[in-house]
Protein backbone atom coordinates (compact mmCIF):
# COMPACT_ATOMS: atom_id res chain seq x y z
CA UNK A 1 0.00 0.00 0.00
CA UNK A 2 1.62 3.12 -0.95
CA UNK A 3 -1.11 5.50 0.24
CA UNK A 4 -3.19 5.27 3.41
CA UNK A 5 -6.22 6.81 1.84
CA UNK A 6 -6.22 5.88 -1.79
CA UNK A 7 -10.20 6.89 -2.18
CA UNK A 8 -9.07 10.86 -1.43
CA UNK A 9 -8.76 12.66 -4.17
CA UNK A 10 -4.94 14.20 -4.15
CA UNK A 11 -5.89 17.90 -3.74
CA UNK A 12 -7.40 16.76 -0.01
CA UNK A 13 -3.79 15.81 0.79
CA UNK A 14 -1.76 18.19 2.82
CA UNK A 15 0.29 19.69 0.07
CA UNK A 16 3.23 22.42 0.77
CA UNK A 17 1.29 25.38 -1.13
CA UNK A 18 -1.65 24.93 1.27
CA UNK A 19 -1.88 27.23 4.03
CA UNK A 20 -2.40 25.05 7.31
CA UNK A 21 -6.01 27.70 8.34
CA UNK A 22 -7.75 28.07 5.33
CA UNK A 23 -8.95 31.62 4.30
CA UNK A 24 -12.52 31.45 5.51
CA UNK A 25 -11.02 30.84 9.17
CA UNK A 26 -9.76 34.09 8.84
CA UNK A 27 -12.60 35.49 7.70
CA UNK A 28 -14.60 34.33 10.06
CA UNK A 29 -11.56 35.69 12.99
CA UNK A 30 -12.29 38.86 11.90
CA UNK A 31 -16.33 39.42 11.71
CA UNK A 32 -16.14 37.59 14.84
CA UNK A 33 -13.94 40.12 16.52
CA UNK A 34 -15.21 43.18 13.97
CA UNK A 35 -19.00 43.01 14.58
CA UNK A 36 -18.84 43.13 18.52
CA UNK A 37 -16.37 46.10 17.99
CA UNK A 38 -18.66 48.41 15.78
CA UNK A 39 -21.83 47.03 18.03
CA UNK A 40 -19.23 48.84 20.88
CA UNK A 41 -18.70 51.82 19.06
CA UNK A 42 -22.60 52.07 18.52
CA UNK A 43 -22.80 52.05 22.42
CA UNK A 44 -20.47 55.00 22.89
CA UNK A 45 -22.87 57.00 20.99
CA UNK A 46 -26.26 59.03 22.39
CA UNK A 47 -28.68 57.75 20.57
CA UNK A 48 -30.92 60.46 20.90
CA UNK A 49 -28.55 62.73 19.46
CA UNK A 50 -30.12 64.78 16.36
CA UNK A 51 -27.22 66.88 14.54
CA UNK A 52 -28.36 70.18 14.25
CA UNK A 53 -29.97 71.68 10.87
CA UNK A 54 -30.14 75.38 12.14
CA UNK A 55 -26.64 75.84 12.42
CA UNK A 56 -25.31 78.13 9.61
CA UNK A 57 -28.62 79.40 9.00
CA UNK A 58 -30.18 82.14 9.73
CA UNK A 59 -31.89 82.12 13.36
CA UNK A 60 -36.07 82.03 12.76
CA UNK A 61 -37.79 84.98 13.57
CA UNK A 62 -40.26 85.19 16.41
CA UNK A 63 -42.46 87.56 18.66
CA UNK A 64 -43.36 86.17 21.80
CA UNK A 65 -45.29 87.32 24.65
CA UNK A 66 -42.58 88.20 27.34
CA UNK A 67 -43.00 86.44 30.26
CA UNK A 68 -42.93 89.89 32.91
CA UNK A 69 -45.92 90.60 30.62
CA UNK A 70 -45.18 94.08 29.37
CA UNK A 71 -43.49 94.23 26.04
CA UNK A 72 -42.76 91.63 22.83
CA UNK A 73 -39.81 89.69 23.01
CA UNK A 74 -39.12 89.91 19.40
CA UNK A 75 -36.17 88.63 16.95
CA UNK A 76 -36.07 91.94 15.28
CA UNK A 77 -34.98 94.19 18.31
CA UNK A 78 -32.42 91.74 19.25
CA UNK A 79 -30.48 91.45 15.48
CA UNK A 80 -27.62 93.44 14.87
CA UNK A 81 -25.36 92.14 17.55
CA UNK A 82 -24.16 88.54 18.96
CA UNK A 83 -26.98 87.01 20.73
CA UNK A 84 -27.65 84.01 22.97
CA UNK A 85 -30.67 82.88 22.63
CA UNK A 86 -31.71 79.98 25.78
CA UNK A 87 -34.79 77.51 25.86
CA UNK A 88 -35.41 76.78 29.23
CA UNK A 89 -38.46 75.50 31.42
CA UNK A 90 -39.32 75.16 34.90
CA UNK A 91 -40.04 71.36 34.89
CA UNK A 92 -36.39 70.43 33.19
CA UNK A 93 -33.97 69.70 35.79
CA UNK A 94 -30.84 70.25 34.18
CA UNK A 95 -32.02 74.14 33.82
CA UNK A 96 -31.53 74.37 37.40
CA UNK A 97 -27.30 73.52 36.87
CA UNK A 98 -27.16 76.28 34.22
CA UNK A 99 -28.94 78.60 36.01
CA UNK A 100 -25.96 80.45 37.50
CA UNK A 101 -24.07 80.44 34.81
CA UNK A 102 -27.01 82.04 33.01
CA UNK A 103 -27.61 85.22 35.56
CA UNK A 104 -23.97 85.53 35.12
CA UNK A 105 -23.69 85.39 31.41
CA UNK A 106 -27.36 87.92 31.54
CA UNK A 107 -24.90 90.48 34.28
CA UNK A 108 -22.07 89.95 31.65
CA UNK A 109 -24.07 91.19 28.68
CA UNK A 110 -25.70 94.08 30.60
CA UNK A 111 -21.86 95.24 31.84
CA UNK A 112 -20.04 95.03 28.46
CA UNK A 113 -22.82 95.17 25.98
CA UNK A 114 -20.74 92.39 23.69
CA UNK A 115 -23.78 90.51 22.90
CA UNK A 116 -27.65 90.43 23.84
CA UNK A 117 -28.99 86.98 25.74
CA UNK A 118 -32.70 86.24 25.55
CA UNK A 119 -34.45 83.16 27.24
CA UNK A 120 -37.13 81.09 25.36
CA UNK A 121 -39.50 79.84 28.29
CA UNK A 122 -40.62 76.47 26.24
CA UNK A 123 -43.48 74.28 27.22
CA UNK A 124 -44.22 76.10 30.09
CA UNK A 125 -47.20 78.14 32.07
CA UNK A 126 -46.38 81.76 33.34
CA UNK A 127 -47.40 80.47 36.85
CA UNK A 128 -44.77 77.60 36.99
CA UNK A 129 -41.91 79.91 35.46
CA UNK A 130 -41.82 82.51 37.71
CA UNK A 131 -42.19 80.63 40.52
CA UNK A 132 -39.01 78.60 39.09
CA UNK A 133 -37.50 82.32 38.63
CA UNK A 134 -38.18 82.72 41.89
CA UNK A 135 -36.97 79.75 43.55
CA UNK A 136 -33.41 79.75 41.15
CA UNK A 137 -32.84 83.60 40.60
CA UNK A 138 -34.51 86.35 38.15
CA UNK A 139 -32.60 86.41 34.91
CA UNK A 140 -31.37 89.65 34.31
CA UNK A 141 -32.87 89.62 30.71
CA UNK A 142 -36.36 89.24 29.00
CA UNK A 143 -37.92 85.30 28.38
CA UNK A 144 -40.44 85.01 25.56
CA UNK A 145 -43.02 82.50 26.32
CA UNK A 146 -43.12 79.21 24.01
CA UNK A 147 -46.14 77.77 25.30
CA UNK A 148 -46.90 75.30 22.31
CA UNK A 149 -43.65 75.01 21.35
CA UNK A 150 -44.00 76.39 18.15
CA UNK A 151 -40.98 78.34 18.30
CA UNK A 152 -38.97 74.98 19.76
CA UNK A 153 -39.97 73.27 16.27
CA UNK A 154 -38.38 76.02 14.17
CA UNK A 155 -35.08 75.85 16.08
CA UNK A 156 -35.21 72.28 16.25
CA UNK A 157 -35.27 71.83 19.44
CA UNK A 158 -35.58 68.34 21.47
CA UNK A 159 -34.43 68.40 24.89
CA UNK A 160 -34.48 71.11 27.27
CA UNK A 161 -32.48 73.10 27.82
CA UNK A 162 -30.84 74.13 24.27
CA UNK A 163 -28.84 77.34 23.86
CA UNK A 164 -28.16 78.86 20.56
CA UNK A 165 -25.79 81.19 19.71
CA UNK A 166 -26.44 83.65 17.14
CA UNK A 167 -23.61 86.19 15.08
CA UNK A 168 -24.29 89.73 14.30
CA UNK A 169 -25.44 88.97 10.76
CA UNK A 170 -28.59 86.81 12.23
CA UNK A 171 -26.76 83.21 11.63
CA UNK A 172 -27.25 80.86 14.19
CA UNK A 173 -23.32 79.66 14.43
CA UNK A 174 -23.45 76.92 17.51
CA UNK A 175 -26.00 75.09 19.51
CA UNK A 176 -25.55 73.49 22.88
CA UNK A 177 -27.69 70.93 23.85
CA UNK A 178 -27.92 70.44 27.53
CA UNK A 179 -27.01 72.33 30.33
CA UNK A 180 -24.32 74.79 29.39
CA UNK A 181 -20.65 75.21 31.19
CA UNK A 182 -18.14 77.70 31.03
CA UNK A 183 -16.39 75.98 28.24
CA UNK A 184 -19.29 75.90 26.15
CA UNK A 185 -20.35 79.41 26.61
CA UNK A 186 -16.63 80.90 25.94
CA UNK A 187 -15.80 78.59 22.71
CA UNK A 188 -19.22 79.47 21.61
CA UNK A 189 -19.15 83.32 22.16
CA UNK A 190 -15.51 83.51 20.03
CA UNK A 191 -17.70 81.77 17.26
CA UNK A 192 -20.32 84.93 17.02
CA UNK A 193 -17.61 87.34 17.76
CA UNK A 194 -18.27 88.25 21.45
CA UNK A 195 -15.59 86.01 22.99
CA UNK A 196 -12.22 87.39 24.86
CA UNK B 1 -100.86 39.43 8.82
CA UNK B 2 -98.33 38.89 11.68
CA UNK B 3 -95.77 37.61 8.80
CA UNK B 4 -96.67 40.95 6.96
CA UNK B 5 -95.82 43.24 9.84
CA UNK B 6 -92.85 41.78 10.53
CA UNK B 7 -91.62 41.56 6.87
CA UNK B 8 -92.33 45.40 7.05
CA UNK B 9 -90.55 45.83 10.45
CA UNK B 10 -87.60 44.18 9.24
CA UNK B 11 -87.39 46.26 5.90
CA UNK B 12 -87.85 49.55 7.88
CA UNK B 13 -84.31 48.00 9.95
CA UNK B 14 -82.70 47.76 7.15
CA UNK B 15 -84.25 51.29 5.20
CA UNK B 16 -83.67 53.47 8.94
CA UNK B 17 -79.73 51.47 9.46
CA UNK B 18 -77.93 53.72 7.06
CA UNK B 19 -79.63 56.93 8.39
CA UNK B 20 -78.23 56.54 11.68
CA UNK B 21 -75.47 59.84 12.39
CA UNK B 22 -72.39 58.40 11.94
CA UNK B 23 -69.66 60.51 12.83
CA UNK B 24 -67.56 61.49 9.67
CA UNK B 25 -63.92 62.84 9.87
CA UNK B 26 -62.71 65.89 7.96
CA UNK B 27 -61.76 64.73 4.34
CA UNK B 28 -57.61 65.90 5.56
CA UNK B 29 -57.47 63.54 8.18
CA UNK B 30 -56.66 60.70 6.13
CA UNK B 31 -53.86 62.61 5.17
CA UNK B 32 -52.95 64.13 8.43
CA UNK B 33 -52.65 60.14 9.39
CA UNK B 34 -50.55 59.25 6.12
CA UNK B 35 -47.86 61.97 6.59
CA UNK B 36 -47.60 61.99 10.53
CA UNK B 37 -47.17 57.88 10.27
CA UNK B 38 -43.69 59.02 8.15
CA UNK B 39 -42.61 61.78 11.21
CA UNK B 40 -40.44 60.70 13.44
CA UNK B 41 -41.15 62.06 17.01
CA UNK B 42 -37.83 64.15 17.92
CA UNK B 43 -38.11 63.83 21.65
CA UNK B 44 -39.29 60.12 21.30
CA UNK B 45 -37.12 56.82 20.29
CA UNK B 46 -38.48 55.54 17.40
CA UNK B 47 -42.08 56.49 17.54
CA UNK B 48 -44.45 58.43 15.10
CA UNK B 49 -46.16 61.52 16.05
CA UNK B 50 -49.38 60.31 15.85
CA UNK B 51 -48.41 57.98 18.59
CA UNK B 52 -46.54 59.45 21.25
CA UNK B 53 -47.95 61.58 23.57
CA UNK B 54 -45.20 63.54 24.51
CA UNK B 55 -46.44 67.92 23.89
CA UNK B 56 -43.81 67.79 20.95
CA UNK B 57 -45.37 65.59 18.77
CA UNK B 58 -49.03 66.95 19.38
CA UNK B 59 -48.06 70.24 18.79
CA UNK B 60 -45.89 68.81 15.34
CA UNK B 61 -49.72 67.51 14.49
CA UNK B 62 -50.67 70.54 14.83
CA UNK B 63 -48.48 72.10 12.18
CA UNK B 64 -49.17 69.11 9.70
CA UNK B 65 -52.82 70.29 9.89
CA UNK B 66 -52.28 74.28 9.54
CA UNK B 67 -49.87 73.07 6.83
CA UNK B 68 -52.57 70.88 5.20
CA UNK B 69 -55.02 73.31 5.35
CA UNK B 70 -52.67 75.96 2.99
CA UNK B 71 -52.34 73.15 0.96
CA UNK B 72 -48.90 72.44 1.01
CA UNK B 73 -48.07 68.83 -0.59
CA UNK B 74 -46.43 66.22 1.53
CA UNK B 75 -43.32 66.88 0.44
CA UNK B 76 -43.19 70.64 1.13
CA UNK B 77 -44.67 69.37 4.45
CA UNK B 78 -41.85 66.73 5.17
CA UNK B 79 -39.38 69.45 3.58
CA UNK B 80 -40.53 71.83 6.44
CA UNK B 81 -39.70 69.26 9.10
CA UNK B 82 -36.67 68.16 7.85
CA UNK B 83 -35.05 71.65 7.52
CA UNK B 84 -35.83 72.02 11.10
CA UNK B 85 -35.06 68.08 12.43
CA UNK B 86 -32.72 67.00 9.37
CA UNK B 87 -33.25 63.23 8.16
CA UNK B 88 -33.68 62.33 11.69
CA UNK B 89 -37.33 63.34 11.52
CA UNK B 90 -37.95 60.62 9.05
CA UNK B 91 -39.15 57.63 10.01
CA UNK B 92 -37.83 55.59 6.52
CA UNK B 93 -34.41 57.45 6.07
CA UNK B 94 -33.81 59.06 2.05
CA UNK B 95 -32.04 57.02 -0.36
CA UNK B 96 -29.94 59.49 -1.25
CA UNK B 97 -26.35 60.17 0.53
CA UNK B 98 -25.36 58.21 3.89
CA UNK B 99 -28.95 56.95 3.68
CA UNK B 100 -28.78 55.24 0.50
CA UNK B 101 -25.70 53.11 2.57
CA UNK B 102 -28.35 52.36 4.52
CA UNK B 103 -30.42 51.10 2.14
CA UNK B 104 -28.14 49.35 -0.24
CA UNK B 105 -26.25 47.09 2.69
CA UNK B 106 -29.27 44.83 3.35
CA UNK B 107 -29.65 43.31 -0.07
CA UNK B 108 -26.04 42.94 -0.21
CA UNK B 109 -25.58 41.35 2.20
CA UNK B 110 -28.25 39.10 1.22
CA UNK B 111 -26.34 38.73 -2.39
CA UNK B 112 -23.52 37.74 -0.52
CA UNK B 113 -25.30 35.56 1.86
CA UNK B 114 -26.48 33.68 -1.38
CA UNK B 115 -23.44 33.59 -3.02
CA UNK B 116 -21.44 31.84 -0.16
CA UNK B 117 -24.78 29.31 0.42
CA UNK B 118 -24.62 28.43 -3.75
CA UNK B 119 -20.57 28.25 -3.37
CA UNK B 120 -21.14 25.95 -0.28
CA UNK B 121 -23.89 23.78 -2.09
CA UNK B 122 -21.58 23.27 -5.29
CA UNK B 123 -18.52 22.30 -3.22
CA UNK B 124 -20.62 19.40 -1.55
CA UNK B 125 -22.57 18.66 -4.53
CA UNK B 126 -18.78 18.02 -6.13
CA UNK B 127 -17.63 16.17 -2.97
CA UNK B 128 -20.47 13.85 -3.27
CA UNK B 129 -20.13 13.15 -6.99
CA UNK B 130 -16.48 12.12 -6.11
CA UNK B 131 -17.38 10.33 -3.34
CA UNK B 132 -19.87 8.40 -5.23
CA UNK B 133 -17.14 7.94 -7.90
CA UNK B 134 -14.82 6.34 -5.90
CA UNK B 135 -17.00 4.01 -3.55
CA UNK B 136 -17.98 2.62 -7.37
CA UNK B 137 -16.44 -0.99 -7.87
CA UNK B 138 -13.84 -1.08 -10.38
CA UNK B 139 -13.90 -4.33 -11.07
CA UNK B 140 -15.57 -7.78 -9.93
CA UNK B 141 -13.56 -9.72 -7.39
CA UNK B 142 -12.02 -12.50 -8.87
CA UNK B 143 -12.90 -15.99 -7.79
CA UNK B 144 -9.99 -16.27 -5.72
CA UNK B 145 -10.42 -13.09 -3.90
CA UNK B 146 -14.04 -14.34 -3.43
CA UNK B 147 -12.80 -17.27 -1.56
CA UNK B 148 -10.16 -15.56 0.60
CA UNK B 149 -12.75 -13.02 1.99
CA UNK B 150 -15.68 -15.98 2.78
CA UNK B 151 -13.05 -17.90 4.44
Amino acid sequence: MSTPFPDRPASDRLAPGKPAIPRWKWLLGAAVVAVPLLLGIGLTRDPSYIPSMIVGRAMPEFSLEALSGDAKVASETLLGKPLVINFWASWCVSCRQEHPLLVQLGDRADLFGEFGIVGINYRDSRQAALGFLDREGRFPYASGLDTRGRLGIDFGVYGMPETFFVDAAGIVQARQVGPLTQEAVERNLKLIGAGR
Amino acid sequence: MKRTLAAAALAFTVVAAPAAPFRTEAPEEAQVREIGAKLRCPVCQSENILDSQSGTAREMIAVLREQLALGRSEAEILGYFRSRYGDYVLLSPPASGFGGVIWLVPPLLLAAAGAVYILLVRRNAEAARRAGQASQPRAPLDEQSLRRLEL
